[in-house]
């Protein structure tokens, strides 16, 4: 399918770009209504007409996605599988077939640019993550590659490599390649984990002078490692400080592969919510909507993706929404993970059995 | 926060760990009270925290401020400290897991090992506590105070509300600080690495409760010299045959349902799981679940964001299952039931989520749980009791640790074995003392510890005067606590007066009691008693005497029936009993076996086992023609004041018997047999004058033969002239009186010595009776001639005089 939505600015708010979300995602709901019986199952008693019934849309459990594989169009039209890069337990699974891995590169490309992250100009990049001609399944590698599909590219580094067996961070090669990039008369683009970069920076005593145009756009998750220690705000300080990128060069990415819409910070360190999707802050006791500003569980809705019924799912972050009073879009605000309760007894839960 | 008797602020400084520390180490070389000065300071905790005391109200107020569980559950939380505590509770499970709670002041005997046992602490222990609820906190500190262990609570960060009042009421209970200077109550995040490094090099223990990543952090890199006891997650789970089913009423479907409610699933005792036999339809099983859920007294607490998220996710997996086909599901407000066709064990998101499961066989349900063996804690058994065997001994093998019934799932009895280990056991490190048991130390380490010796005191053993009954009688217990050692245990008393009429009381503590009854089952065995065998019991029970207490107790030990009648047992009862359960042993006194023997010939009885008389000549005849005894055997030389002093064997002729040199200590001074006991220390025998003269026949190592030759005090001291009741006795014997009296009298200024007997004798007899005396009894001999012996000797027929006080005929009574 070619969404409507995409007529349209990243983070238009006009009367028709709302108009043409709606309608693409009736167009999505109805393709895996009828394509996957399941979803015929879980949604055949709900009514999709107005703009105010996108908030009483059900919702699948994003977790059902690691266990069971539910794609709704054959295997013959399946592009790319991606995987999440699963930091513990089972793995999600997003399956795109050629129109909605386009729709993917389309919007991403739509939402970097609107955010001024978009140049013809040349850059090296150093990225901490997988090789994509290697790991081509996972889905932060495919990330690191799209991002660097937004401008000229010189050199491509990945600091992570695989040995024949695994892949391993090369710590050495990539202080090396720092240095070299350093000197180099392309500016710079980080790209991948923060925790790696930091610990680099820590542990190493890095001191660069990257130069103004650099930038670093981190993403994969804030928590890890000694990164736990410090704020946002601090490692922007001290990438700053060691690296000599702007602190409004350096922007993070919040995205999860079953979703495929990127949440970028805009220059303001903000995750700005692009009209590709909707997210609705749910009271976690009762599942009603709540508004701007409470705290809930978050529910993500895109309407791109006909070959993987992700279009609806409870996610395992909470967080709120803050409206916004610029042409960007509103304000996500990441509150950590939920629904892995920390037990706090001696009964024993799931995860700890199928260890 | 509380550290070792002071109020304690710990903001984990590397500093203030070291100050724990330091001060941990101080503790633990700090005296600690005595084992039953500990239960009496946690005795009185559990007086302050029943029901509706000052604490409890005020702690259930505040724990439901915290609302972390409902009011109700919160209550029932709390109605379990005072059994936590309670002194009666805590000695039961001492004495199960560690036998005699003793050995942790000293070294003592234990029927773990045929010696003395010492229970010596770690030392300093941290525990790590599970945050669920506050209860296991305080199970894990008093298992580390009874261990006598410096405490060390990392306290879960969830429970700030109960540590202040616990304490509030413990420094009430333990006003001097014996207990509180060994504990020191910690709180810091789960995680701080630094914190738990530190900690971990610098304690001997570390007892952790919880999840597995905390296990992990804390096995990583622990020292070789510091122990690990592992407490990790559990998972627990019931079992419900279609038998069981079928007769199942909504009573127990309440059972069941509470130990899947109960605490809202947080404890490893809880039920997350129910395996039902296959033919159950799950349809029925849900609705009687259904109904017993909403029964269900408590309603459960409010769930976190995270839990919610969890649930949602339970109810989508479970949705897309019923979908498939593979499952079914059941809703409620506060309940989520989940039938899954997966049969393999797996745990459910708790707060009352309850997976059901089906099993087709025995075996096939050892398949589904045997994988977690690691694992599984509990099972709730619901099954008739015909099946219980089968599933107690499958489920054992698989690896389950306690099987209950329905509703009993998280009541631990006192006693049992938490999570299939002792762990006051683990606490504690065993030193047995091989040494040769020198009675003499033992001895004079008691008379440190005895009021009245210690007043004495004595350097040497042969310095510590002879005891006798009088001054047992002179300091008897519930007169005076002289003979009695202040830090004595729980034991019986007994009333030792003997025939003299004089109250006299002795005291025996619980495992002394045992030990004696251990050592005279063990010379039972010996001789011939076999499991086998049939025994009555014909001792007279009560009046506080103990040879029926004492033999019923040795009983136990060796045979698999015993008929505890007692000595009043009206003859025809007697005949009955005996012929329903072929009764074949009887333990009596003699004088009174004979007296039931002739009311009942019919009876058949192969062994008697006698104490308290000596089995004369005349008794075993008419035990042999009236029961066709075949064989007589001593149940004991003993005296109530000693306990048991020697036993016979098949090697032990007449009034031969053999020491029992485990319990007693043989001295024989001036012909009599002087007693020290190498076990008691409740009150404990030391040099004591049996009464008894005795001669050795054989001594080796251990082993020591003697004979018993009669009374000491059976000194007949008469026309100032002095014989033994023995030169009679043997010449009575010789010419076939078996039974008789001798009776002194003083008759208008003449003592008269009268022979009483049962069958009136020829004055032949009498004259060779009054000739053979004289001719043995030198001292007389010399003194008088054969005229004034004789005529200051009378012949009597009449019935032998019983003693009022313990039905035994004497031999010897002086009236004069």
């Amino acid at each position: 399918m070619k969404p409507k939505v995409l007529k349209y600015k990243a983070f238009s708010k006009t009367p028709e770009a709302q108009q043409a979300f709606l309608k693409d995602l009736k167009t999505v709901l109805s393709l895996h209504r009828s394509g996957n019986e399941y979803i015929e199952y879980r949604f055949k008693k709900y009514e999709l007409k107005k703009q105010s019934d996108i908030l009483n849309l059900p919702f699948i459990h994003v977790n059902l996605f690691k266990f069971h594989s539910l794609q709704s169009c054959p295997d013959k039209e399946v592009e790319l599988r991606l995987t999440s890069s699963g930091t513990g337990g089972q793995k999600s699974q997003m399956l795109l077939d050629t129109d909605s891995l386009q729709n993917v590169k389309t919007m991403a490309y739509n939402v970097y640019d609107e955010l001024g992250m978009v140049s013809d100009k040349k850059y090296n990049y150093l990225c901490f993550t997988y090789d994509p001609e290697v790991a081509n399944d996972l889905g932060t590698a495919f990330t690191d590659e799209l991002l660097t599909s937004f401008t000229g590219k010189n050199e491509v580094f990945y600091t992570f490599q695989f040995n024949g067996n695994e892949f391993v961070f090369e710590k050495e090669k990539t202080i090396q390649k720092l240095k070299e990039f350093a000197q180099s008369k392309y500016s710079l683009r980080i790209l991948g984990f923060p925790a790696f970069l930091y610990d680099l920076i820590v542990q190493n005593d890095i001191q660069l002078d990257l130069g103004a145009d650099s930038w670093l756009m981190t993403g994969g998750g804030w928590k890890g490692r000694s990164l736990d220690e410090i704020s946002k705000v601090e490692f922007k300080e001290l990438v700053n400080k060691r690296l000599g990128i702007p602190k409004e060069n350096v922007r993070d990415l919040f995205g999860m592969v079953e979703h495929g819409i990127p949440y970028v910070e805009c220059a303001r360190g903000k995750f700005r919510i692009p009209n590709y999707s909707r997210v609705i802050v749910r009271d976690h006791k009762t599942l009603e909507p709540l508004g701007y500003g409470k705290v809930g569980l978050l529910q993500f809705i895109c309407a791109y993706n006909s070959s993987n019924p992700t279009f609806s799912y409870l996610g395992t972050d909470k967080g709120m929404i803050i409206e916004s009073s610029d042409e960007l879009g509103d304000e996500l605000v990441l509150l950590g993970r939920a629904g892995v309760s920390k037990h706090k007894g001696c009964a024993l839960k799931a995860l700890e059995l199928m260890k | 926060m509380f550290l070792f008797g002071r109020d304690y602020i710990f903001n984990s400084s590397a500093k203030q760990l070291d100050e724990v520390i330091k001060a941990s180490q101080v503790a633990k070389t700090d005296e600690w009270p005595s084992i039953y000065r500990i239960l009496d300071i946690l005795d009185e905790l559990s007086r302050l925290w029943q029901p509706g005391t000052e604490y409890f109200e005020q702690a259930l107020s505040d724990l439901d401020s915290a609302e972390q569980f409902s009011h109700e559950m919160n209550k029932l939380s709390l109605m379990q400290l005072s059994g936590l505590f309670s002194k009666t509770e805590n000695l039961k499970r001492l004495k199960g897991e560690l036998d005699n709670p003793l050995a942790l002041d000293e070294f003592v005997r234990t029927k773990r090992f045929e010696g003395n046992l010492k229970y010596e602490p770690l030392g300093i222990v941290l525990h790590i506590t599970a945050g669920n609820i506050f209860l296991g906190a305080i199970d894990s500190l008093i298992s580390g105070l009874l261990t006598k262990n410096v405490s060390l609570i990392k306290l879960s960060q969830s429970n700030t509300v109960f540590p202040k009042i616990f304490l509030d009421s413990f420094k009430v209970a333990d006003k001097n600080n014996e207990l509180l200077s060994k504990i020191g109550l910690l709180s810091w995040k789960g995680g701080e690495s630094e914190i738990e490094t530190f900690l971990k090099t610098k304690v001997d223990c570390i007892l952790a409760w919880g999840g597995d990543e905390m296990l992990k952090s804390y096995k990583h890199d622990l020292p070789g010299n510091v122990k690990l006891i592992e407490h990790g997650p559990k998972v627990s789970f019931q079992v419900l045959t279609h038998k069981k089913f079928n007769q199942m009423k909504a009573s127990g479907f309440n059972k069941l349902v509470s130990d899947i409610c109960l605490w809202d699933q947080s404890a490893c005792a809880n039920a997350q799981a129910l395996y039902i036999e296959s033919s159950i339809e799950v349809n029925d099983l849900f609705l009687k679940l259904k109904a017993a859920f909403e029964q269900f007294e408590f309603s459960r607490r409010e769930l976190s964001l995270d839990e919610n998220l969890e649930k949602y996710e339970a109810f989508e997996l479970s949705e897309f299952r019923s979908f498939k086909g593979e499952g079914e599901y059941l809703r409620g407000n506060d309940f989520f039931l989940e039938f899954t066709s997966n049969s393999l064990l797996s745990s459910s998101t708790l707060n009352r989520h309850l997976l059901v499961k089906k099993f087709d066989s025995v075996a096939g349900l050892e398949i589904s749980i045997k994988p977690f063996k690691k694992f599984l804690q509990t099972c709730g058994l619901g099954c008739i009791p015909s099946e219980t065997k089968t599933f107690s001994n499958m489920l054992a093998n698989a690896g389950v640790k306690r099987i209950t019934d329905f509703g009993s799932m998280l009541k631990i009895s006192s006693g049992a074995p938490h999570d299939g280990s002792y762990n006051l056991a683990d606490l504690v490190q065993v030193c047995s003392q091989e040494l040769e048991q020198s009675p003499q130390a033992f001895a004079l380490k008691m008379c440190d510890e005895i009021p009245f010796y210690s007043k004495l005191k004595v350097l040497k053993f042969e310095d510590i005067p002879l005891a006798n009954s009088e001054l047992y009688q002179k300091y008897s217990p519930g007169k005076s606590s002289e003979l009695l050692n202040p830090n004595r245990a729980a034991g019986i008393i007994f009333s030792s007066g003997g025939t003299s009429g004089k109250p006299k009381y002795c005291f025996y503590e619980n495992t002394e009691f045992d030990l004696v009854a251990d050592e005279l089952a063990k010379s039972y065995e010996n001789i011939g008693l076999v499991s086998s065998d049939k025994v009555a019991n014909l001792f007279t029970a009560g009046n506080m005497w103990s040879s029926f207490s004492i033999i019923q107790k040795a009983l136990e030990r060796v045979v698999n029936e015993q008929f505890p009648m007692g000595a009043t047992l009206p003859a025809e009862e007697f005949i009955e009993l005996q012929e329903r359960f072929n009764i074949n042993v009887v333990f009596g006194l003699p004088s009174l076996l004979c007296d039931l023997a002739k009311l009942s010939p019919s009876v058949k009885i192969q062994k008697v086992f006698y104490a308290g008389e000596p089995m004369r000549k005349s008794y075993k005849e008419i035990l042999e023609k009236q029961w066709g005894v075949k064989q007589f055997i001593s149940a004991g030389y003993a005296s109530v004041d000693v306990g048991p002093i020697g036993y016979q064997d098949e090697t032990c002729e007449g009034s031969e018997h053999i020491l029992l040199s485990s319990l007693v200590h043989l001295e024989i001074i001036n012909g009599e047999a002087v007693v020290t006991s190498k076990v008691r220390r409740g009150m404990p025998v030391l040099r004591y004058q049996t009464g008894d003269r005795v001669k050795i026949i054989e001594k080796r190592d251990d082993f020591l033969k003697f004979e018993l030759l009669g009374r000491a005090d059976s000194l007949i001291n008469i026309w100032s002239s002095r014989f033994y009741l023995s030169d009679i006795t043997s010449v009575m014997e010789r010419l076939g009186v078996d039974q008789f009296q001798i009776i002194l009298e003083s008759t208008n200024s003449e003592d008269i010595l009268s022979f009483n007997t049962t069958t009136e004798l020829s004055e032949v007899i009498q004259n060779k009776i009054l000739l053979n005396i004289y001719a043995s009894a030198k001292d007389i001999s010399h003194t008088h001639p054969f005229e004034y012996f004789k005529k200051h000797c009378k012949f009597k027929c009449l019935d032998l005089k019983r003693s009022e006080k313990t039905g035994k005929i004497s031999n010897l009574i002086d009236l004069r």
